[in-house]
């Protein structure tokens, strides 16, 4: 695995898998690690951080660690699930764009063009409010309107594979299409369906936050957005209890991060050109792209 | 017809398209999906088939879908968006006078947006590599990955007793004058528009500073440099005229993007606009005003993408080729 080793010798990515895998670890074992219930109170209403209780308690008095660590499984969940959509959508329509050409590709860019165009909140909104409110069709509303960048990229990718040596050597051994795409084709579009999917799993969460705030999230379910609505809907801003509204955004924030960091890290290793030299205007030097930029 | 024309003609085309695509979509979301307005009416209890049916009559939904549809197009073409069900009243004037609400602030986040983030962009671009670069970058990027309610909810916190916390206008103010109304406005949006800007400065500055660099690089900045021009005309005369563009560009997808985008802060401020309106009509189920509201915000972003692509062939006659 040449590649794996390139890409763990950038910092900048081992960092972010480093934080992407914590978190994803932390949901795993949510129940295990949850200090206190979260179901019923086991301090003061707004009690501020504490030893007992490290990140303070909610309006009800529900020890607020436990509700960001419950928070971390379901938010996480909604970004993984609704990424693996969103990546099995965008592979599926980049690889036949890419590899198929001619109408199949002009019809899939026509199809993404269009929902590129199409605001995703404001749409996502729209569908929750029709679809309702449980954390399946929170996935589905998400992964759903989340492939289009999935799309373009692996397309652009399938396109420079398509035209290299080893496609045309298989084929003139008479190798079938599906043949050629399983094995030479996927396994070259591999990391970047993984930065993809990372970077997928980001907005993800992103946009559960968003759609539990506006009141569409699941009401069964702690998220992170759940828990920042929370904290709207029963005046910790009038309580001045920032503990009850800080947490939840930090986490969000680092994940976001630290997939920025893996999905940007694979995607500049995998396109030389991303790091091209430039004239600094002030040292005059020319900035060299490092070897491993050249893949 | 020169080449721009034929270009901007095209252009024009396939925004059309898109947007007799966009408003057929919503038909089919809001029509076709399960459940209609009169299925959720008909768990009244006692309610009568008769009752029923008269509702599906009335409300036109008894026709067959194909006759729905094109009902519902010569609607559109008269600017009957239907009628809203919280407040009984026309959803084009209840849209419109949303929009009116939500352009100032909005627009004024956003302007503060593109200024600083085109400062600070030229300014990390000009340094690449610094400590000063590294920070600029790192904070763009950790602002962009923060949730905007979250940072609206934390400013509400922070700034509560200083600055108006909710909605546009103090509701005790009677009889006042011009001048003290205009302050009390621009009190009232401070705190919504300094969101909107932090929520949109980070991209600026990281695609300036990317676009900076790569202009920095070009052949004219270097023959600039060769003729012993200062930095400061190198740097903005020089290679951001050509760095502007993909700005401009943003700049225009985000016009279009933000009036839809600033649901979230306009629910922390209680600002009564597009978002809070997208928020409400959500809350009590008034389709006919959601609906309104995802057609406007979705015409108006194909609008602006349209916008964008006219000016960029005019700032930059090669994208007609």
């Amino acid at each position: 695995m040449k590649l794996a080793r390139l890409l763990l010798r950038r910092p900048t990515i081992v960092a972010g898998i480093v934080i992407v895998a914590l978190f994803t670890l932390v949901a795993v074992f949510a129940p295990l690690l949850e200090p206190y219930s979260v179901s019923r109170p086991s301090g003061a209403i707004f009690a501020p951080p504490s030893a007992a209780h490290w990140l303070g308690c909610d309006d009800a008095g529900v020890d607020m660690l436990s509700l960001v660590i419950a928070g971390t499984q379901n938010s996480m969940l909604v970004g993984f699930a609704a990424a693996a959509v969103a990546v099995l959508i965008g592979g599926t329509l980049g690889i036949l764009a890419g590899y198929r050409g001619s109408w199949s590709e002009t019809g899939v860019v026509g199809v993404t063009d269009f929902f590129l165009v199409i605001p995703a909140l404001p749409l996502m909104i729209v569908l929750a409010a029709l679809f309702g409110q449980t954390i399946y069709h929170i996935v589905l509303v998400i992964g759903l309107l989340s492939w289009m960048s999935v799309t373009y990229v692996v397309r652009a990718q399938v396109h420079t594979l398509k035209e290299r040596g080893f496609v045309s050597r298989a084929r003139s051994l008479g190798a079938g299409d599906f043949y050629i795409v399983r094995r030479h084709i996927l396994p070259h579009v591999a990391p970047l369906l993984v930065a993809q999917t990372v970077l997928t799993v980001a907005s993800a969460v992103f946009f559960e936050a968003a759609l539990a705030f506006i009141g569409l999230g699941d009401p069964e379910r702690i998220s992170w957005g759940t828990i920042i609505q929370n904290a709207f809907l029963h005046s910790a801003v009038s309580y001045g209890a920032w503990w009850a509204i800080v947490p939840p955004g930090v986490c969000i924030a680092v994940v976001v991060l630290g997939s920025f960091l893996i999905g940007q890290g694979v995607e500049e290793a995998m396109n030389p050109r991303l790091g091209s030299a430039h004239v600094s205007p002030r040292s005059f030097k020319l900035c060299k792209p490092t070897p491993e930029d050249a893949l | 017809m020169s080449k721009r024309q034929k270009f901007i003609l095209r252009r024009a085309g396939s925004a059309l398209l898109i947007a007799f695509i966009a408003i057929s979509f919503s038909f089919v979301l809001f029509r076709v999906l399960p459940g209609d307005v009169v299925t959720n009416m008909s768990r009244v209890p006692n309610m009568t088939k008769q009752a029923q049916a008269a509702l599906r009559a009335q409300f036109g939904i008894d026709k067959p879908l194909a006759t729905q549809y094109l009902l519902y197009l010569r609607q559109l073409a008269s600017g009957n968006l239907g009628v809203s069900y919280q407040s009984q009243q026309p959803v084009l004037g209840e849209v419109l006078h949303a929009v009116g609400n939500t352009v100032p602030m909005v627009g004024l986040g956003t302007v503060v947006a593109i200024l600083v983030g085109t400062l600070i962009g030229v300014n990390a671009a000009y340094r690449q590599g610094s400590a000063r670069d590294r920070v600029i970058t790192g904070a763009a990027m950790i602002v962009y990955s923060l949730p905007v309610q979250w940072v609206g909810l934390l400013l509400l916190v922070w700034l509560a007793g200083w600055l108006p916390t909710s909605g546009m206008s103090d509701p005790y103010l009677f009889n006042a004058g011009f001048w003290t109304t205009v302050q009390d406005r621009a009190l009232h949006m401070l705190l919504p528009a300094t969101c909107v800007a932090l929520m949109l400065f980070g991209s600026f500055a990281l695609v300036v500073r990317s676009s900076q660099l790569e202009a920095l690089g070009d052949d004219h900045v270097l023959t600039a440099r060769a003729k012993g021009y200062g930095n400061r005309r190198i740097v903005w005369r020089e290679a951001f005229r050509s760095a502007m563009l993909p700005l401009i560009t943003l700049s225009t997808l985000t016009l279009g993007f933000v009036i839809g985008g600033v649901v979230l802060v306009e629910a922390v401020f209680s600002w009564p606009g597009v978002g809070l309106g997208t928020v409400q009509a959500v809350a009590a189920r008034d389709y006919p005003l959601l609906q309104g509201i995802f057609l406007f915000i979705t015409v108006s972003v194909v609008g602006f993408n349209f916008l964008g692509d006219v000016l960029h062939s005019v700032l930059d006659p090669r994208v007609a080729e």
